[in-house]
């Protein structure tokens, strides 16, 4: 008996063995979903509707963890807090909660009750990876001034209206065609429904703000009103549909109004975020109207790349371009700012009938880092500019000698360590000592062992 | 049915064994599996076995992921040895991402650390160690979820990529076991053994 117990001692080790062999897979990068999500603080909304959350099938891999307003930190968003052993990766803002036990009523106050210290916590709870989901279904207008990226909407209320709505930009979250599996028909979402026509729409707008749909509500105020931001790691969504057609039971459905309401909630939580790549979410159309790219570039003046081209592209709000709009660009900062430059194709810097127009500037060979913009008037003479974006600039004379200094120290070496698991590009070559397109542990120990002086002392 | 069982396993061991002996240097958790029941802490420690023969005569520098079940344990801390050199002293540098970060994915625990120090001053620092030829790297402290020796295991495995690797001198790679073999051996070995107690009993009848 006592050999057969052993026996099935090895056996069940050995079995276990193979099932984590089988198992083990190395951590992506990015997050691929949002898995467990802290919902503040209720599943309802009050001004009508429900979230959808596990037990509606569509929604069974996600897992929700209620956080009353009053409980909103670090400690609670962190290993251990309301998501249980696993840290929550994505916070659901709910602005139309009601009451919890113990805790008043939230609704539409996001401002004022949210503490300081919530709000911070919550920016840094984005900065760090994390995805931050805005909904303010039928509010009035609420103060988001406390955003790393401020707005303020046009909010007509419960009215009972219909509306249109636009996809601006097909990605992850939408899409306009029907054999993507975002699709989202926005015709029967705003015509069958009161979820446009009621909408809140972004009328104070930051660069940062990519756009995804926009639209037109009972008020004729056109503006953004499902947009997305990356903010350090992580991401904000905000929407301001009117759900009070959603319910926990209501099914993802292209083809019924309210199933566009819970898709486009479905989309919200499955998109990769920490960070979001472009591919899922391009950010081809900022909510001002003026999108400038490429957001990150490296130039390695000692391969002959001593020229940079920025392109602008205009477009309004339905995502139409916008041609003839005369752009001005300036580098803002760095070892170029104030340098002029050439447009084209059009010499004279209008936008094209793609609603675009490039600018290149040539350095003056600096090293370092420019911040770069573009601005053009809008119909009230107002100047409207793009998100900023940068330039670096390198010498691919010195490899591990990030701050090109002249030398290398722990300085470097530093840099190198918080580049650690990331690829070139975006990251400097500089730091990729066997130039092998990723930054690791052997860049690191192979640039410390070329340090100037002893321990890598500066 | 038993002896087939049994020579199965011997095999396994025999297999396995010779490709550990291949690779002199290993990474290991140190105990390879704790006893422990629910809501015990209990500690492993990251060890570098088997240095001694160069060019890996020495751990320079490191970057682990460590994936384990965070159904069964919730790691709650962790610490880095000064074993390649003191960080007060600007001779390393080290971190980790688990546990209290957020952020971290769940389950896996990456820590890397980096020496600062020339190779011969590592080589001075690590061979005056007691435990040398094995140095440790680091400890990660775990809270066991539930109650691990009924029929529970944690899992706890070394996950190598492109991005996690160990050095040695002149920053060669150190060879490590693929994470599945650690756990095989301990499963032949059983097995050897047990096979060894039947072989001993059958001579005494």
């Amino acid at each position: 008996m006592l050999r057969r117990g052993k026996i099935n001692k090895v056996f069940k080790f050995l079995g276990a063995a193979i099932i984590a062999v089988g198992f083990i897979a190395p951590p992506a990068q990015a997050q691929t979903s949002s898995t467990n999500v802290a919902y503040i603080q209720t599943q309802t909304v009050s001004n009508g509707g429900s979230f959808p959350f596990s037990s509606n099938l569509a929604f069974s891999a996600f897992n929700f963890f209620q956080l009353p307003y009053t409980q909103v930190n670090a400690a609670n968003l962190g290993a251990g807090g309301v998501c249980g052993a696993s840290a929550c990766d994505t916070v659901l803002l709910n602005v139309v909660s009601g009451s919890v036990t113990g805790v008043g009523s939230f609704y539409c106050n996001v401002n004022g009750l949210l503490s300081a210290q919530a709000k911070t916590d919550l920016i840094s709870f984005v900065n760090n990876g994390g995805k931050l989901i805005i909904y303010d279904s039928e509010c009035s207008t609420q103060n988001y001034g406390w955003l790393p990226y401020p707005f303020t909407t046009s909010n007509p209320g419960a009215q009972g209206a219909t509306g249109t709505v636009s996809i601006v930009e097909d990605n992850d979250l939408s899409s306009n065609v029907p054999a993507d599996t975002h699709y989202i028909n926005a015709g029967i979402l705003g015509s069958t429904t009161d979820a446009v026509g009621d909408m809140n729409v972004m009328t104070t707008r930051d660069p940062a703000w990519c756009l995804d749909m926009s639209g037109t509500n009972v008020n004729q105020v056109t503006g953004p009103t499902h947009t997305y931001a990356r903010y350090g790691n992580g991401l904000i969504i905000y929407n301001g549909f009117d759900v009070d057609v959603m319910n926990t039971g209501t099914a993802p459905n292209p083809a019924v109004g309210s199933g566009n309401l819970a898709k486009i909630w479905l989309h919200e939580l499955q998109v990769p975020f920490n960070p979001s790549p472009l591919a899922s979410l391009p950010c081809g159309v900022s909510v001002v109207g003026i999108t400038l790219a490429p957001p990150s570039a490296t130039n390695d003046l000692s391969l002959g790349q001593n020229s940079h081209t920025v392109t602008a592209t205009l477009k309004n709000l339905t995502g139409v371009p916008q041609a003839g709009v005369l752009v001005s660009f300036s580098v803002l900062s760095g070892p170029n700012a104030g340098a002029s430059g050439a447009c084209s194709a059009d010499i004279t810097c209008h936008s094209d009938a793609n609603g675009q127009v490039s600018f290149t500037y040539s350095s003056n060979g600096g090293t370092g880092n420019d911040t770069i913009n573009a601005c053009y008037n809008d119909n009230q003479g107002q100047q409207v500019c793009s998100q900023n974006v940068t330039k670096d600039w390198v010498s691919g004379g010195t490899k591990c000698d990030l701050n090109s200094d002249g030398k290398i120290d722990r300085t470097d070496i530093q840099a190198i360590l918080r580049l650690l698991h990331t690829t070139v590009p975006p990251s400097s070559p500089l730091a990729d000592l066997d130039n092998n397109g990723i930054i690791n542990i052997n860049d690191a120990r192979g640039c410390t062992l070329k340090c100037t002086n002893a321990r890598c002392a500066p | 049915m038993k002896r087939l069982i049994l020579s199965v396993l011997l095999l396994a061991s025999v297999v396995l064994l010779g490709e550990r002996s291949a690779s002199a240097v290993s990474i290991d958790f140190v105990p390879s599996v704790a006893a422990v029941n629910a809501g015990d802490v209990f500690s492993v420690d990251v060890v570098a076995t088997g240095l001694g023969a160069a060019p890996a005569d020495i751990v320079s520098a490191f970057d682990i992921l460590v994936s384990f079940d965070p159904g069964i344990v919730t790691p709650t801390g962790f610490s880095f040895t000064n074993n390649l050199g003191d960080p007060a002293l600007f001779e390393a540098d080290n971190s980790a991402t688990f546990g209290s970060n957020p952020f971290a994915t769940p389950g896996f625990a990456d820590l890397f650390a980096l020496s600062y120090l020339f190779d011969g001053d590592l080589l001075t620092l690590q061979s005056a160690l007691l435990s040398y030829p094995d140095v440790p790297l680091a400890t990660i402290d775990f809270t066991a979820n539930v109650g691990i020796p009924n029929g529970s295991n944690p899992n706890l495995a070394f996950v190598w990529d492109a991005f996690h690797d160990v050095k040695g001198s002149n920053n060669t790679p150190i060879t490590v076991p693929e994470p599945g073999t650690i756990l095989l051996i301990g499963a032949g070995m059983a097995g050897l053994g047990l096979s060894r107690r039947r072989k001993a009993k059958a001579a005494n009848i």
